[in-house]
């Protein structure tokens, strides 16, 4: 028994050893090329560049990345090395610590549209945030459905998965629907003074799924 | 033995009142078992946790070893799974079945949610919270267990202390890490502190419109400037528990803050922030299980004192309600 307190000290300094390497952050994005090749990478790195010229510092945006690629993939070593042996502790107790939250926000988001044609044309019947469109919004505004679509903003094939979804409950409860048409549009946000000044974003599409009875 | 892990052995072996334990328990179940009704009541369960081949929106490849045991994300599955969250979470609510309905709950919420697209920062901070609940004696008070044992709901049993300065620790490596990992310019002055305006645009996490934040830009970037800072620093909590902790030594910031209490400023400045992201946008419940954490900055007995003043502020006020100690 009087080993207990020692046992008992050296298993919680496991887990806070574990809470604190688990929580570096994690290195799936910092792997994946595409990722720093997107639109809200490159943006940051140009905003970088251009801060650290204003201070004397000899860089620019392709520069920047090449060595911050080079830094990121040794730590991605590190890190997934570090994390190995605490594995089978995560897979037991189900802890993680995934705190990468809020990292960047995204400048050019996205929405999505539903809409139906009943022979007379196009008209939405859902759209993200809308008040007076709000076909499927129980669901579709959930906010764990919110994350699945802000994913498939960026996603084809969950955007997919989504339309594919929208599109079979829409044919059902449209039963008088000739065309269905489902869509991601993209906008870019835009600054104070322009949305204070009336002005709103033109919507591009950015994906569409479309069907016909 | 080192002098280090003397002290390491001494304040893992300490003991206190499970008050506290006992109050972030309640606040951890009723979080999950509200979450769980939430995506029922939304309708979602079928379409984002159960796998495409029946009726999901998407391929579910099991992210966790109970719904891979079990044959993966079926509905029959998911529902079983969903049914079992709500019911060990309701226990652990209640404080029946000790830290076993603890593990229950955390591991059939944890199945249940195993799915990475629709997954937020709030799974993690509920399966870590519990996971230290489970460590601990979680339903030593304040629970059906104490009344079944000792015919009251209060019991004055004594816990091991170190699952709540975990608890303590946990929240400070997440504000920690969240902030060392926001590298976007924008929640710095290299981009104005403009983040949080930024976010504001995004129909991710609208809750209504937004139009009124382009006039009120100045306050989002007053607002953006002081999460990334509070996040950042927060690690000086530590500083504050390790001052009130040795009153012995001198020194001006110690006595500063025994006037302060900086436990009070932490908790008001990130309280004040939770409550903002929760008016301003619809994160699920991300602010509340982030606010129970909160629960753990205070010792039993302060809590025990509080429950006191609030007994004989209700006696003063309400004393046609027979209220009893």
């Amino acid at each position: 028994m009087t080993r207990w307190p020692q046992l008992r000290a050296a298993l919680v300094l496991l887990h806070v050893v574990a809470m604190l390497l688990l929580a570096l952050p994690s290195t799936g994005r910092m792997k994946d090329r595409g990722r720093w090749k997107g639109q809200r990478t490159q943006r940051e790195l140009a905003l970088w560049s251009e801060r650290l010229r204003s201070w004397g510092i000899d860089t620019d945006a392709p520069r920047l990345e090449a060595r911050l690629w080079g830094m990121a993939q040794r730590y991605v070593a590190f890190r997934e090395s570090v994390g190995r042996p605490l594995e089978p502790y995560v897979a037991v107790a189900g802890v993680v610590q995934p705190w990468g939250m809020f990292r960047s926000p995204q400048r050019r988001p996205g929405e999505l549209q539903i809409e139906v044609d009943d022979g007379d044309g196009y008209r939405i019947v859902y759209l993200s945030r809308s008040v007076e469109h709000g076909y499927l919004a129980d669901q579709l505004d959930h906010n764990r459905f919110r994350k699945l679509i802000g994913r498939a903003v960026r996603r084809r094939p969950l955007f997919d998965a989504l339309a594919d979804f929208a599109i079979a409950r829409a044919s059902t409860d449209f039963p008088q629907a000739r065309r269905i048409r489902v869509t991601m549009q993209r906008f870019d946000s835009l600054p104070p003074e322009r949305v204070a000044a009336g002005e709103t974003a033109p919507r591009e599409i950015g994906f569409r799924r479309e069907w016909s009875r | 033995m080192s002098r280090a892990w003397r002290w390491w052995v001494e304040l893992t072996s300490r003991r206190e009142p499970g008050t506290t334990l006992a109050l972030f328990r309640v606040a951890v179940g009723v979080v999950m078992v509200t979450m769980m009704l939430s995506a029922i009541r939304g309708g979602i369960v079928d379409l984002i946790w159960v796998d495409a081949s029946e009726g999901g929106i998407r391929t579910i490849m099991p992210g966790f070893w109970l719904l891979e045991l079990i044959g993966g994300a079926t509905r029959r599955n998911l529902w079983a799974l969903v049914c079992l969250t709500l019911l060990f979470g309701t226990a652990m609510t209640l404080g029946l079945g000790g830290r076993w309905s603890v593990l229950l709950a955390i591991w059939s919420y944890r199945a249940v949610s195993s799915s990475g697209h629709a997954n937020g920062g709030y799974d993690a901070m509920i399966f870590n919270g519990a996971w230290l609940l489970f460590l601990g004696q979680p339903s030593a008070t304040l629970s059906l267990d104490a009344r079944l044992r000792e015919r009251s709901w209060v019991s004055d049993r004594e816990v091991s202390a170190w699952p709540r300065y975990l608890l303590v620790l946990q929240l400070v490596v997440i504000y920690t890490a969240t902030g060392l990992q926001k590298s976007s310019a924008s929640w710095t002055f290299a981009d104005d502190f403009s983040a949080l305006y930024w976010f504001l645009q995004d129909p991710t996490w609208q809750r209504f419109d937004t139009t009124w934040s382009a006039f009120a830009y100045p306050l989002t970037q007053l607002a953006t400037a002081i999460v990334w800072h509070f996040e950042v620093l927060a690690g000086l909590l530590l500083l504050v528990f390790h001052l009130r902790a040795t009153p012995e030594r001198s020194g001006w910031l110690r006595r500063w803050l025994d006037r302060v209490d900086g436990r009070k400023v932490f908790a008001a400045v990130g309280l004040g922030m939770h409550i903002g992201i929760a008016v301003l946008m619809d994160m699920g419940p991300f602010s509340w299980i982030a606010m129970a954490y909160y629960v753990n900055l205070w010792s039993p007995e302060e809590w025990g004192r509080f429950g006191s003043k609030m007994i004989q502020w209700g006696r003063e006020r309400l004393p046609g309600l027979a209220v009893t100690d």
